[in-house]
């Protein structure tokens, strides 16, 4: 806090702007939860503290010398006092809403073996959080296996004729493709770059674009009850769907052709609920793209997490038919090569 | 004794305050909490920070500004209000409270932090000027500039509100 009396001045506000200012100094917050935040806190704080803060002091200085010995001690009794409080008072003071922060659960599901995650529309994604490996089976019957450099899908024979690779040759096997990351981009839209990623892209790119205040989503937050279980739920909302169209506008008495950028409104992109109690989602919500995948539809679709301790081993445990072969595809420099191998092959392709 | 723990048992909560009076959400007020801490916590020489309380007091201002910026005006808040206020008053203080936060929003980031400090949380002139890094004839610019234009901002947005 200050050491010299406020320089700033109520006074010089002036009403109506004075009232807004002492009104957001007065809202007030419980003691509740400000002892669920300094818990919260402390959970995050790393394991190895860092060396002795006096070390530093005749050393370059971030910041001025603050802390007399006098206040280190009432500083201590603070922290002396407070803990007392979190030994005592989280257990007399049950919270009255569900918390949980994306950070906590993002936490917590790292740790976890495998997620799956099932949509109702017949979706199922496995995920090791060990390794990123990665199953994908699709109601249309395709199933496919990620791992760093190595990509397989299988096609039943008798696959969707509006599949965007309906022109492979090989339907009823297993194509294997060991294709670089620039390479994949070319097969996915966005590839992820972690079993984390995979399922949880979206907000990954959120967070890492907050300090660009122009991105076009936002992530908000709030308490549900599904089914008689409180969750917290996090929505990512895309506020400002910008598109650019030409037209003709009419400049200093002339009609000039011009780009206009345009705002689609906003739109809730997708949802994750949370169980606050394990910090783990339970709930997945997110658009459905157009059969070209290059626009969202209408549509959402709903999935159900879990998390297994084990998972697949390989991808003939999600349904692939035991004698389906391998067939290799590498894409290197540029150039497909195809090459058909025996079924005793297939251990070789199993990392 | 330098330690992680008692940083966090003095800050904590003063942080939390900071981010829940620019932002006047519990949600967004305890996320920014835990982003501020993460990012102390991944500091590469914390032994050399000397006034953790004006260090953290910073990032909270500018992580929560930041975050008010980014905000619709549409976004759900959950401001708290005395039970035993008078409820007219309360919603007025409440809106008030709202308007003041997107006013702020609109200010440049600077201009915004600076606010926040000297009338939330009722930090010196020389202190601000130290915590950023500017002279302090500066900060008093920045905030005559910012209380100019808010109470040009603020004066409109709340006519409808004040009169009835």
């Amino acid at each position: 806090m200050a050491d010299e009396p406020p320089f700033a001045s109520d006074a010089d506000l002036g009403d109506p702007l004075r009232t807004a200012v002492q009104a957001i100094r007065a809202a007030p917050i419980s003691d509740q939860v400000l002892v669920c935040v300094k818990e919260h806190v402390l959970q995050l704080v790393p394991q190895s503290s860092p060396p002795s803060l006096s070390r530093g002091r005749s050393s370059a200085s971030l910041h001025r010398p603050y802390r007399t010995q006098g206040r280190w001690m009432q500083a201590t009794g603070v922290a002396l006092a407070a803990g007392l409080l979190l030994s005592f008072g989280l257990h007399s003071f049950p919270f009255v809403a569900p918390q949980l922060t994306f950070a906590e659960m993002r936490s917590t599901f790292a740790k976890q073996e495998w997620v799956l995650l099932k949509y109702e529309d017949g979706e199922e994604y496995w995920v090791s959080l060990r390794d990123g490996r990665r199953y994908l089976k699709e109601p249309s019957g395709r199933i496919q296996y990620f791992a760093p450099g190595i990509w397989q899908q299988y096609l039943p024979p008798s696959g969707p004729v509006d599949s965007p690779i309906a022109h492979w040759p090989s339907w009823g096997h297993i194509t294997e493709s060991r294709a670089t990351p620039e390479e994949m981009r070319r097969i996915a839209n966005w590839t992820p770059q972690s079993a984390w990623q995979f399922l949880m892209g979206e907000y990954e790119h959120i967070e890492k674009a907050k300090a660009d205040r122009d991105h076009p989503y936002r992530v908000s937050k709030a308490v549900e009850t599904v089914d008689g279980q409180e969750l917290v739920r996090f929505d990512i909302i895309y506020t400002a769907s910008e598109r650019v169209t030409e037209g003709v506008v009419e400049r200093d008495g002339q009609e000039i052709v011009a780009f206009i950028a345009s705002s689609d409104g906003e739109g809730l992109y997708s949802q994750i609920w949370a169980d606050p109690k394990t910090q783990l989602p339970v709930r997945g919500r997110k658009r459905t793209f157009s059969a070209d995948g290059r626009g969202l539809t209408g549509g959402f679709v709903d999935g159900a997490y879990s998390f297994p301790e084990s998972g697949p081993k390989e991808i003939y445990d999600l349904g692939v038919p035991r004698n389906a072969k391998i067939v290799r595809t590498y894409w290197g420099a540029g150039a497909a090569e195809y090459i058909d191998r025996p079924e005793s092959d297939e251990r070789d392709a199993t990392p | 004794m330098f330690e992680w723990k008692l940083i966090v048992l003095q800050n904590a909560e003063n942080v939390f305050r900071i981010a829940f009076r620019i932002l006047g959400s519990e949600h967004d007020a305890e996320d920014v909490t835990q982003d501020v801490f993460f990012e102390a916590f991944g500091l590469a020489e914390p032994q050399e920070v000397r006034d953790w309380t004006g260090l953290l007091r910073r990032m909270a201002t500018f992580r929560s500004i930041d975050c008010l910026r980014r905000r619709r005006p549409t976004s759900a808040l959950d401001v708290n209000l005395p039970v035993d206020a008078d409820p007219s008053s309360e919603v007025v203080a409440r809106e008030m409270s709202e308007r003041l936060r997107e006013a702020i929003s609109k200010l440049s980031r600077q201009q915004a932090v600076v606010f926040s400090l000297a009338y939330l949380e009722s930090v010196s002139r020389d202190e601000i000027a130290e915590s950023l890094g500017v002279s302090p004839a500066s900060v008093s610019t920045a905030l005559y500039k910012a209380r100019k234009k808010l109470k040009s901002l603020f004066f409109e947005t709340t006519q409808e509100i004040t009169n009835g």
